[in-house]
């Protein structure tokens, strides 16, 4: 299993999580996500990752979107320059 | 070549089941030796080559169960496989019989053809077995060589120094053939590169990564760290951020399966330049002769995303006495126990208790401090230091 195989794979529990609104959930998955981020200098996905995880432990909901948006492009970003398409195993 | 007869073993006290059972297994072309109570099986066990034992429970002298969990307990025996026999039929019988360390288990009166049938299924889980386990210890052999070469691209004890540099590195690899490797390059004689590179994951693949960067990182085979200027004047060294570029160009992370992290450094030592780019390494630190600290974190992402976020250059002046240390996160993530890691804290602590230390004494220290903190605790990734000092250059030296 590929790094953007894992990622993409927490992105969408990340999701499932935000579709439920389980703002405990939320915060725990977006921790481990900037942990990681963060430990590989992916900017790009930590600091979204981070207001994500902040906005839910205040049970913020509403302080989501814009940086869930953020995120999903951040990761766009690096999953069409590792070339990887989601279906490779 | 005749196919070896496997060789059984017969363990009853009653002589009339061990001859019926003897000919039962003669007559299906096996070997049979017999033994009449468990201390006797024990010890013919050890004697001869046994392949497989039908065991009774109720014996004189030692029963099946004690008799089961000795052969369990010594190596020479440990893997035979054991079959009971009993006309003990209470499942609470069975379990114990299990639980003793017993493959299967028979009741008597048995049927002839379910005992053969039983017997000739675990000998063909012990055949395979032992497939797997001589396999693995091929595999084993290879991967110990595997390390072996890995382990050879590591620098000689001997860098070329000059009297500006003084180098000092401890590297203690994981049981697995794990992903870290680092390097000194002597460019010129006031120009040296150093870098620290840790593969994604462990195994063969990550190697062979760590193989394949550091060949081309080589400055007499690659123009990845040195070219030709065009002016005749000879070698123009390439700008650490360059040389991330070219990796994560080269590199992209579809291509094993793999990314990496990378510190790359270029110093100049005449100038007391250090040119570095971190790409999403563990910040190497500097340590300064007047005590402070500072974490080199200038570069980017990880390689292997082919540009998808940008790199920069750090660029420092170094001062006669400072100590520069890399690290990679086997360090900082050795972990004692589930989730006790040892931590920056720690190791920036060690790093500042250090203040005055000879190189090779600190790094020793810091090992030290390591092992202390881990009591024993096999690491689960490479742990990988490396440091050096500078000394100022030839014209602060000389004044």
């Amino acid at each position: 299993m590929g790094f953007l195989e894992d990622q993409k794979k927490e992105m969408e529990v990340l999701e499932s999580a935000l579709a439920q609104g389980d703002t405990e959930l939320i915060a725990r998955l977006a921790h481990k996500m900037k942990g990681s981020a963060m430990n590989l200098r992916l900017d790009v996905m930590a600091q979204p990752a981070a207001s994500i995880e902040k906005a839910a432990k205040e049970g913020d909901l509403s302080g989501i979107p814009v940086p869930w948006d953020a995120l999903s492009r951040g990761f766009e970003t690096l999953r069409e320059k590792g070339k990887i398409d989601g279906t490779r195993t | 070549m005749e196919p070896v007869p496997e060789t059984i073993l017969v363990v009853d006290d009653d002589k009339t089941n061990r001859n019926l059972l003897s000919i039962i297994l003669k007559k299906a072309e096996y070997r049979v030796i017999e033994a009449e109570d468990g201390q006797d099986a024990l010890t013919k066990a050890v004697e001869t080559p046994v392949d497989l034992v039908l065991l009774d429970i109720m014996m004189p002298n030692m029963d099946g169960y004690e008799a089961c969990r000795r052969m369990k307990e010594e190596p020479g025996t440990k893997d035979i496989p054991v079959i009971f026999l009993s006309a003990k039929v209470e499942t609470r019988d069975k379990i114990m019989g299990l639980d003793s360390g017993g493959a299967d288990y028979v009741t008597k009166p048995f049927n002839k053809g379910e005992v053969l049938a039983r017997v000739r299924s675990q000998l063909r889980i012990r055949n395979l077995t032992k497939e797997v386990i001589e396999k693995q210890k091929l595999l084993d052999n290879d991967l110990k060589v595997a390390a072996g070469i890995q382990k050879s691209l590591l620098p000689s004890r001997e860098v070329p120094e000059n009297s500006q540099l003084k180098w000092a590195w401890r590297f203690k690899p994981c049981e697995e053939i794990g992903g870290d490797i680092f390097n000194i390059l002597r460019l010129d004689e006031t120009h040296y590169a150093v870098y620290m590179l840790d593969v994604s994951g462990h195994g063969v693949a990550s190697a062979l990564v760590t193989v394949s960067a550091s060949q081309m990182l080589q400055p007499h085979t690659n123009t990845l760290v040195r070219q030709d200027s065009g002016k005749g004047s000879g070698k123009e060294m390439i700008s650490p951020v360059d040389v991330v570029i070219q990796l994560d160009n080269e590199y992209p992370m579809e291509r094993f399966d793999k990314y990496f992290t990378l510190v790359y450094m270029l110093i100049d030592t005449e100038k007391g330049l250090l040119r570095y780019c971190n790409a999403g390494h563990p910040p190497p630190v500097l340590f300064r002769a007047d005590g402070t600290a500072e974490k080199l974190e200038k570069g980017g992402p990880m390689v292997g995303l082919q540009g998808a976020l940008p790199f920069e250059e750090g660029e420092i002046a170094l001062d006669s006495g400072d100590r520069v240390i890399l690290y990679t996160d086997g360090v900082v993530e050795y972990e004692k126990t589930d989730l006790d890691f040892y931590g920056e804290e720690r190791f920036n602590d060690a790093i500042t208790r250090s203040s005055g230390v000879h190189i090779d004494a600190f790094l020793d220290d810091l090992m030290e401090d390591l092992t202390n903190f881990g009591e024993g605790a096999p690491p689960r990734d490479d742990i990988t230091l490396l440091a050096f000092d500078y000394r100022g250059s030839t014209k602060m030296a000389k004044v």
